[in-house]
């Protein structure tokens, strides 16, 4: 018998890239299909129709039964990650044969892990205050504390301006009390030179007792003692005044208040 | 959990069970179009017998070659019992819903 007894053969193009993409198992019956398909279509419509349903049904049987799936054994084994893979499977494989041990094993290490967390994160904590102030031991912040619901409670730094000449006055044992409110954003000006600052405080006059920031020159006993009074960096000073030292000149805040400079402060750590 | 019958595939699982061992590819492609008169791609079925074969309702085995289709053995279709019970629990729901519908709405 004649092999080749079909006068029309289907896109040798279209047959070699399916026998390129379908795996072993399937190619043989689909293409006979196919070209069963083919004949049938070609005697119907045409060979025209017959050969663009061929490509089309070529490309659609691209598919996940159909793809070549064995790839991984024609590969070359230059693959990194195949060692990893079994690593991890005996991993795998030894800890659920060996299930008491493996529990006791990941307990104890979380539980160690997070105990060195805990004692690294209360350690962090403590040492992230300032230390450098004599008193620090006798230095409290008094916060406020908000109960919106039961059981849900947080702080707020933010106290009742009020509140530090009250507290002195219903507890003795508070020596002095200070408020201290932050100054966002406040434009100094000096002449003809004027600049935001974004890290200044309003503060009560015993501030500089309680706090040990160092003053070059001025006084810390007294240098806050009268209103309008300010204290800066030598930094600060020389922008504004070009000399590090302008005791007693002043300078505006916010366009309309003058502040009288008593105290140049060492540069803050 | 029952693999989930969609309409087509219940067509071609139909027709499986309608040419019994005689089911393939084409054979099927082939019914559908004319007894059917519904266009459609040799590619879709395939792939919808694959998914059959996939989820249990059928089962293939490689047919002997004869000398038509240039020689090439067919991949032949039967239905399994899974596939009989999701055919008739496709058949029963429909029947159920159709029991459903209020007489008066079917006069044509």
């Amino acid at each position: 018998m004649k092999k080749n007894i079909h006068p029309v053969a289907p896109p040798k193009l279209a047959t070699r890239f399916f026998e390129w993409y379908c795996n072993d198992e399937l190619q043989e019956s689909i293409q006979g299909d196919l070209l069963e398909r083919f004949e049938d279509i070609a005697s119907r419509k045409g060979i025209r129709r017959a050969k663009i349903n061929y490509y089309l049904d070529v490309i659609r049987l691209m598919n996940k039964y159909t793809l070549r799936r064995n790839k991984k054994h024609h590969r070359n084994h230059l693959n990194p990650t195949d060692m990893l893979n079994y690593n991890f499977l005996i991993s795998w494989r030894f800890l659920s044969k060996h299930r008491g041990y493996a529990l006791i094993n990941i307990i104890g290490l979380s539980i160690g892990l997070a105990s060195c967390l805990l004692i690294f994160l209360f350690l962090k904590n403590e040492l992230s205050f300032d230390h450098f102030h004599a008193n620090s031991e006798n230095i409290y912040r008094v916060t406020t504390q908000f109960n919106f619901k039961v059981g849900n409670m947080t702080h707020f730094a933010n106290t009742p301006p009020a509140f530090a000449p009250g507290i002195r006055g219903l507890f003795p044992e508070v020596e002095k009390a200070s408020r201290l409110r932050y100054a966002m954003r406040t434009r100094f000006g000096k002449d003809d030179k004027s600049f935001y600052e974004d890290q200044g405080f309003y503060a009560d006059s015993v501030f500089l007792e309680i706090f040990d920031f160092k003053l070059i020159t001025g006084d810390a006993g007294t240098a806050l003692d009268e209103p309008n009074s300010i204290v800066m960096t030598e930094e600060m000073a020389l922008k504004y005044f070009d000399k590090p030292a302008p005791i007693g000149e002043t300078i505006v805040l916010n366009g309309d208040q003058a502040l009288k400079i008593t105290g140049i402060l060492e540069p803050v750590p | 959990m029952r693999p989930y019958l969609g309409e087509f595939e219940e067509i071609v699982l139909l027709l499986v069970a309608v040419q019994h061992d005689e089911a393939y590819g084409f054979s099927i492609t082939k019914a559908i179009e004319e007894k059917l008169s519904r266009a459609v791609t040799m590619s879709s079925v395939h792939t919808a017998l694959y998914r059959l074969e996939e989820k249990g309702l059928v089962q293939s085995r490689v047919g002997g070659a004869t000398s038509e289709r240039g020689g090439r053995s067919k991949r032949l279709f039967t239905i399994t019992a899974q596939g009989k019970e999701a055919l008739l629990e496709a058949k029963k729901m429909r029947e159920q819903i159709w029991s459903w519908i209020p007489k008066t709405v079917l006069e044509l």
